[in-house]
C-alpha cells in the first residue's frame, strides 16, 4: 500500500456522502443554504456536496427514503464524480461557494487546509467537548479518529469511517504449492521464493517471463513499515523527519534494487498504470502484488478464467525492523461544516452524523433494507440485485458510520466462509500494522510549500535507485542533502510539533 | 435568423439607391472612394455590423471579462482574502519559474515535441486528404473517411493504455515479437530517448484523420473547372495536385500553420502526464504538466496562471511574427 | 459541363499505378486506425462473466448486451441523452450562426474597426484566464446549473472564427460583386452568396462542434450540479471509476461488473453521432459545390 496514493490527483478514497437527496428537491439551486422552517420536529434540511462512485442516485429510491426517514432529514445533495471531486471543489471553494456541508476524501487537498487556516469552516472542538451528547462517537469510531482530523489542535471534521486494514502483500499461493514452496514469513525467504518462482516456467509457454514483485511505481507502501521507515525518527535538531528521507526509507530502497538486480520486479514497473497492474496480475503475469485485501476474491474469479486453481493470500512478512504491514488511519475524509451555518444548525447537523455512526444506520449503509437490498444466507447478508444498484459507494458515504474492523478484507460478493477465512488470513495486520502519520494527520505549512519542488524529483530518484541508473551513494547523498535543506528541517520541526499535539490530546 | 430576413426586407429599397456606391473590389474596400466621416461609414456598413455584432459582443463578454483572471498571476491569489485582497507579488512568480532549474528542461522538451509534431505530423493531414481526394469509388472514399477519423474518438487514456500493451518490455507485443526473432526486449516505455517519438506517434495516429476534415473541405471549394482545363491541357493527376490543388489549399494550410504556431507551448498536457513516469521525466515535463501539479494539485493556483500567462505570450509572439511572414511572401495571414 | 459530367468523365478512366498505390496506401492507413476499435467494439459486446483482460480478440467470446443494458439501466439515462441532445443541436446551430456571422464582418477589412476586432480575436486566441475566472462569470452571469452554460460560454471561438473568415475570403469576389450589383446588400450578398457556397466549411465545422458537444465532460463537471442534467459523458464517467483515479480501494462494495466492457461500450457510445450524422454530411466534402457558380 502506497502512502503516495493518498497523494494522487484524482480522488482516491472519497468520503461517503450522506445521501438522501429529497424528490422534493429544487434543481436550480447553486448556492448553499436552505430555508428552514423551525418547527421542531420538522426534518433537519442541508445541502451536502460529496463524491460518487455510481450511477447518481435517486433521490426518492428505497434507500434514501429510509435513511432521510431514519435521520429525519431531508438533504440535498450535489454529486461530484469521485474522478474529479479535487479540481470542482478547489473551484467551488476559491469562489467562494461552498455548500453547508462538505464531504471531502483527500484530507491533505492544500486547498482544504488554506479552507481551514483562513476560517471557512467552524472548528467543531468546542461542540462535540467530551463527546457526552455524540455516543456513537464515543463508541463506534476509529481509535484517535478525531485526532486524525485535527489542525493545530482543533478539531474540524466529523469523520469518514473506514476500516485500517486495507493492504496487502498477495502472492500466489497455487504457484507456492507448485513447487513445494512454504508461504515466506520473513524478507528474505519472499525474496527466496519469488526467486524460485519467477526462474520456473509456471504458466507453461516456454519462457521465463514471470513477474515476481509486480507494481506502478516503487511498492513503498506496506514494506515500508518492515524497515522502520514508519516509525517516529527524529533528527539531530529533534525534528520529525518524513517518511521518505528516513534512514529506514533508505535501507528499503536499497532492498528494492537488489530485488530488480535479481530481476523478480517488472523490469518497466515506473511505466506501469494502475489498471494496467490489475490486468497483469489478474491475468497470471506475476506472482504478487500488493493492494486492497477484499479484492482478492473477485481477482481469483477472473484468474480462474485463466489459470484454474489460481488462489491469493496475504503475507505477513518480517523485515529488519518489523513486519511489513501498514494501516490506515481509520479515518478516510471527513465532513466539514462551512462558517456559513449558523451555531443552532451546526449543533443539529453534528446531532446527525452523530446518529450516523450508529450500528442502525451503520448498518443501513452497508447492507440496505432487509429482504429489498439483502437477503440473510447463512448468517451472512448478500446483496440482491437491487442492493447492489442502490447500496454501494457512494451511498456509503451517507454517514460517519462506525468503524469497521473488517471493512476493506470481507469481500461483498464472496460467501461467509470465505470471508471469514480471510479475516483468519489477515486478523494479525490490525495488531501488528503501522500507521504513516505522513499520510493524512501531521502537518506542516512548511512542507506544503517547499515539498511540492522535491516530489516529482524524489520519485525520480528512488526510481533510478531502483532500477540501477544510480548508484546508492548517489541516491543517499541526494537524501542527505535535501535532510539538510534548511526549509525541510523547518518542516520537521514543524512535522515535530505537530506530532506533539497528537500525541497529547 | 427571421429578424435578419425581415430587417433586409425592410431596408431593400434604400439597398437599391447605395447599391452601386457600394461597389467593391478584391480587399473589400469601396471602389468609389468618399471622403466620409467615421459616422458615415459606420452607417454605410451597418448590415455587416448586424452580422459581426452577436459574435464580437459574445468574445467580450465570454472571453475579455474573464481576463482579470489574469492578474492573478502577478498576485499571491488566496481565495479567502478574495482577488482584491490577495497582495501583488509583481513578477515573482515568473522569476520563480525561469530561476526553476526545471525551466531549461522543460523548455526544451516543449520545443522539441512541438518541433516534431509540426514536421512529423502537420504535413500528414494534407497528404492523406490529398490522397482520398483522388479516389475515385464514391463509397470507397467514404468508408474511408469514416475510418480514419475514429482514432480521435479515444481517451487519452485508452491510447495510453494500448501503447502499454504494444511497447511494455514485459508484455508488450512489439517485444514479444522482437523476442521470438531473438532480439532483446527494447524499453520503450522507460528509456528516455524514445518517448518524444511516442509522443508524436501517437498524436499522428490519433489526430491525423480527423485533421483532414479541413483540408477535404478546402478541397471541395476548389473550381472544378480548374481541373477540367487542365485535363484538357494533357495535365496527368500529378501536375494537377501540384498546380490546382495545392495552390488553391495554400491559404488554409498557411492559416492553420500560423495557428498551430500560436500554440506553440501547447502540449498535450492529459497525454503527457499519462505517458510520464519517473525514469522518464527529464524528457517529459513540460510547461502544462508542471502549471497542473503546482498550480492545481498543490494549490497554488497564481504559479499555473502565470505560467499560462508566459505560454499565452510566446504564442502571441509566434503568432504575430508568422502572420508577418506570411503577408511577406504575398498570402493574407489571419488579419 | 455540369458537376455530374465530371465525376462520370474520371470514371471513364482505367485505374492507373499511381491508384493502385493510392488504394493500398489509404487501406493500411485505414487498418492502423480502425484495429483498436475492433478491439473496443468486440469487447463491448462481450459477456462479463467470459471477459478475460488482454485478451484480444476479433469477435467476443460470448455476446452480451450487459454492457450497454448497465449504461442504459442508470436512472439518468434518458435525462442526460435528453442534455446531451439538447445542447448538441441547439449548441451546434448557435454556434454556426455565431461563428460564421462574425467570421464574414472580419472578413472584410473595410468594415471601420476591423483592425480593432482582428487584434481581440487574435488575442482571445492565445490569452485565456484560466478555469476559475470563467468560472466565477457563469456564476455571476447565473448560467450555474444551467444546461445554458455549456452553450453560450462556447459560442463561437478565435480559432474557428479565424478558419471561417479564410476559408471565406478563398470565395471570388467577383461574384459577391455580381450580387451587389443585383442589389444585395451584405446581409443579402451573405445569405444568397456565401452561405450557400460555404457548404464544405459549414459542414466541416457543423461536425467539429456537434462532437464538441456530444462529448463534453470538463464543462458540465464543473457547472452543473443536478445530476438529472448531467451530459452522457459525465454520467458514463461517474459510473466508471476511470483509471488512475481509484487510489486505494474506493472502499466498500464496488460494481461487481468488470469495468473494461463497460468502459469500451461507452467509447462505442461516444463515437455513434458521428457514424450516424456523418453519411448525410458527406457530401458537402465532395467537388462541384462551386459549378455554376459563376455562371448562375
Amino acid at each position: 500500500m502506497n502512502s503516495k496514493w493518498v497523494k494522487n490527483f484524482s480522488i482516491s478514497m472519497s468520503v461517503f456522502m450522506l445521501t438522501g437527496m429529497l424528490s422534493g428537491c429544487n434543481s436550480s439551486k447553486s448556492v448553499s443554504g436552505t430555508n428552514e422552517k423551525d418547527k421542531s420536529n420538522a426534518p433537519l434540511e442541508f445541502k451536502m456536496v460529496a463524491a460518487l462512485y455510481s450511477d447518481p442516485p435517486s433521490l426518492s429510491d428505497p434507500f434514501w427514503t429510509e435513511w432521510q426517514k431514519k435521520t429525519n432529514t431531508k438533504l440535498d445533495m450535489e454529486w461530484i464524480p469521485s474522478a474529479d471531486f479535487q479540481t470542482k471543489y478547489s473551484l467551488m471553494l476559491n469562489s467562494g461557494n461552498i455548500p453547508e456541508v462538505s464531504a471531502v476524501p483527500d484530507l491533505r487537498s492544500p486547498t482544504l487546509i488554506t479552507g481551514i487556516q483562513n476560517g471557512a469552516f467552524w472548528d467543531i472542538t468546542g461542540f462535540l467537548g467530551d463527546l457526552s451528547e455524540y455516543p456513537n462517537f464515543k463508541k463506534n469510531l476509529a481509535p484517535d479518529a478525531f485526532k486524525y482530523l485535527s489542525l493545530d489542535k482543533k478539531i474540524y471534521a466529523v469523520p469518514r469511517s473506514r476500516s485500517r486494514m486495507d493492504g496487502g502483500i498477495k502472492i500466489r499461493q497455487d504457484w507456492l504449492d507448485k513447487l513445494n514452496i512454504p508461504a515466506p514469513k520473513t524478507l528474505d525467504e519472499y525474496e527466496a521464493a519469488l526467486k524460485k518462482i519467477v526462474s520456473s516456467d509456471l504458466d507453461g509457454n516456454g519462457k521465463k517471463d514471470t513477474i515476481g514483485l509486480l507494481s506502478s511505481s516503487v511498492p513503498t507502501g506496506m514494506f515500508d513499515a518492515a524497515f522502520g521507515a514508519l516509525d517516529p525518527y527524529n533528527n539531530a535538531e529533534g525534528g520529525l523527519v518524513e517518511t521518505r528521507l528516513t534512514p529506514g526509507y533508505t535501507d528499503m530502497i536499497e532492498w528494492f534494487r537488489k530485488l530488480y538486480s535479481e530481476g523478480l520486479m517488472a523490469k518497466e514497473f515506473a511505466s506501469i498504470k494502475d489498471t494496467q497492474a490489475i490486468e497483469l496480475f489478474t491475468t497470471g503475469t506475476a506472482a504478487s502484488y500488493t493492494r486492497s485485501i477484499w479484492w482478492d476474491y473477485e481477482w481469483e474469479k477472473t484468474l480462474n478464467k485463466t489459470q484454474p486453481g489460481a488462489k491469493l493470500v496475504n503475507l505477513t512478512l518480517q523485515g529488519p525492523k518489523g513486519p511489513a504491514v501498514e494501516l490506515n488511519t481509520g479515518v478516510a475524509g471527513g465532513y466539514y461544516i462551512s462558517k456559513k451555518v449558523p451555531e443552532e444548525k451546526v449543533k443539529k447537523i453534528l446531532k446527525y452524523f452523530d446518529q450516523t455512526a450508529s450500528t442502525e444506520l451503520n448498518d443501513l449503509g452497508y447492507y440496505g433494507i432487509k429482504d429489498v437490498h439483502y437477503k440473510e444466507v447463512d448468517g451472512a447478508k448478500i446483496l440482491t440485485a437491487q442492493g447492489i444498484k442502490e447500496v454501494n459507494v457512494t451511498s456509503k458515504g451517507a454517514g460517519v458510520l462506525a468503524y469497521s474492523k473488517w471493512g476493506k478484507v470481507w469481500s461483498a460478493s464472496a460467501p461467509k466462509a470465505y470471508n471469514d477465512a480471510k479475516e483468519k488470513e489477515v486478523g494479525i495486520y490490525d495488531e501488528v500494522g503501522k500507521i504513516n502519520l505522513f499520510n493524512n494527520t501531521l502537518i506542516s505549512t512548511t512542507w506544503g510549500q517547499t515539498w511540492p519542488k522535491f516530489d516529482d524529483e524524489f520519485t525520480a530518484m528512488q526510481t533510478k535507485a531502483v532500477v540501477g541508473q544510480i548508484s546508492m551513494a548517489e541516491f543517499k547523498t541526494y537524501v542527505k542533502k535535501l535532510n539538510d535543506n534548511p526549509d525541510l528541517q523547518k518542516a520537521f520541526k514543524e512535522f515535530a510539533q505537530s506530532y506533539k499535539d497528537f500525541l497529547s490530546k | 435568423m427571421l429578424i435578419y430576413v425581415l430587417a433586409y426586407k425592410l431596408f431593400r429599397k434604400e439597398v437599391f439607391k447605395i447599391a452601386e456606391l457600394n461597389q467593391i473590389n478584391r480587399q473589400g474596400e469601396p471602389m468609389i472612394k468618399k471622403k466620409s466621416s467615421l459616422n458615415s461609414r459606420i452607417y454605410q456598413y451597418r448590415y455587416l455590423y448586424l452580422l459581426t455584432i452577436p459574435g464580437l459582443i459574445y468574445i467580450l463578454i465570454f472571453k475579455f471579462v474573464p481576463m482579470w483572471g489574469l492578474l492573478l498571476a502577478f498576485k499571491e491569489y488566496n481565495f479567502y482574502t478574495g482577488i482584491l485582497g490577495s497582495k501583488w507579488v509583481g513578477l515573482k512568480h515568473f522569476t520563480d519559474l525561469f530561476a526553476d532549474p526545471f525551466f531549461l528542461i522543460m523548455l526544451r522538451n516543449t520545443i522539441v515535441i512541438n518541433m516534431l509534431s509540426l514536421i512529423l505530423f502537420f504535413p500528414l493531414p494534407i497528404i492523406i486528404s490529398l490522397m482520398l481526394n483522388e479516389v475515385r469509388r464514391a463509397p470507397f472514399k467514404r468508408i474511408m473517411q469514416s475510418i480514419i477519423y475514429l482514432p480521435h474518438f479515444l481517451s487519452w487514456v485508452v491510447i495510453v493504455s494500448l501503447t502499454f500493451f504494444m511497447l511494455s518490455s514485459n508484455v508488450g507485443l512489439v517485444n514479444k515479437l522482437l523476442v521470438t526473432m531473438n532480439f532483446q526486449p527494447v524499453s520503450f516505455l522507460t528509456e528516455k530517448k524514445f518517448f518524444w517519438l511516442l509522443i508524436v506517434f501517437q498524436n499522428i495516429w490519433k489526430e491525423t484523420g480527423w485533421g483532414t476534415i479541413l483540408f477535404l473541405a478546402a478541397i471541395a471549394g476548389i473550381d472544378v473547372q480548374l481541373y477540367e482545363a487542365a485535363v484538357m491541357d494533357g495535365a496527368s493527376r500529378m501536375k494537377q495536385i501540384w498546380h490546382i490543388t495545392l495552390p488553391s489549399i495554400r491559404p488554409t494550410i498557411v492559416i492553420l500553420l500560423i495557428l498551430r504556431l500560436g500554440a506553440i507551448f501547447d502540449v498535450g498536457f492529459e497525454q503527457v502526464l499519462l505517458m510520464a513516469n519517473p525514469l522518464v521525466r527529464d524528457v517529459a515535463e513540460v510547461f502544462d504538466t508542471y502549471a497542473f501539479t503546482q498550480g492545481i494539485q498543490n494549490g497554488q493556483m497564481s504559479l499555473g496562471i502565470a505560467v499560462g500567462f508566459f505560454k499565452s505570450l510566446v504564442g502571441l509572439t509566434f503568432v504575430l511574427s508568422a502572420n508577418y511572414l506570411a503577408k511577406k511572401i504575398g498570402d493574407e495571414g489571419i488579419y | 459541363m455540369k458537376g455530374g459530367d465530371l465525376l462520370s468523365f474520371y470514371k471513364a478512366r482505367h485505374l492507373t499505378i499511381g491508384d493502385y498505390i493510392n488504394y493500398t496506401l489509404l487501406i493500411i492507413v485505414s487498418l492502423i486506425c480502425i484495429f483498436p476499435f475492433i478491439y473496443v467494439f468486440s469487447m463491448s459486446f462481450t459477456a462479463p462473466e467470459v471477459y478475460v483482460p488482454l485478451k484480444f480478440s476479433l469477435l467476443p467470446a460470448k455476446w452480451s448486451l450487459e454492457s450497454y443494458k448497465f449504461i442504459l439501466s442508470s436512472n439518468s439515462f434518458i435525462n442526460s441523452l435528453n442534455s446531451t441532445l439538447f445542447i448538441t443541436v441547439v449548441g451546434t446551430c448557435l454556434n454556426l450562426v455565431f461563428t460564421f456571422t462574425a467570421a464574414y464582418g472580419l472578413s472584410k477589412k473595410a468594415m471601420p474597426g476591423h483592425s480593432l476586432f482582428m487584434k481581440a480575436v487574435v488575442f482571445t486566441l492565445v490569452f485565456n484566464a484560466g478555469i476559475l475566472p470563467a468560472y466565477i462569470l457563469v456564476k455571476n452571469v447565473g448560467l450555474l446549473n444551467s444546461l445554458w452554460s455549456l452553450i453560450i460560454p462556447g459560442l463561437t471561438n478565435a480559432w474557428s472564427l479565424i478558419v471561417v473568415k479564410s476559408f471565406m475570403e478563398s470565395i471570388p469576389p467577383e461574384l459577391e460583386e455580381s450580387a451587389r450589383i443585383d442589389g444585395c446588400n451584405e446581409i443579402g450578398v451573405f445569405f444568397r452568396i456565401i452561405i450557400p457556397l460555404s457548404k464544405a466549411s459549414l459542414a466541416a465545422f457543423a461536425l467539429f462542434f456537434a462532437v464538441g458537444h456530444w462529448n463534453t465532460y470538463f464543462n458540465a463537471m464543473i457547472y452543473l450540479t443536478d445530476t438529472k442534467k448531467w451530459t452522457l459523458q459525465v454520467l458514463i464517467k461517474s459510473m466508471i471509476i476511470d483509471s488512475g483515479s481509484v487510489g486505494f480501494g474506493g472502499g466498500g462494495d464496488e460494481t461487481i461488473l468488470p469495468q473494461e466492457t463497460i468502459k469500451m461500450a461507452a467509447i462505442i457510445l461516444s463515437i455513434l453521432p458521428i457514424l450516424v450524422v456523418y453519411p448525410f454530411v458527406q457530401k458537402y466534402f465532395a467537388q462541384g459545390v462551386m459549378i455554376g457558380a459563376i455562371k448562375g
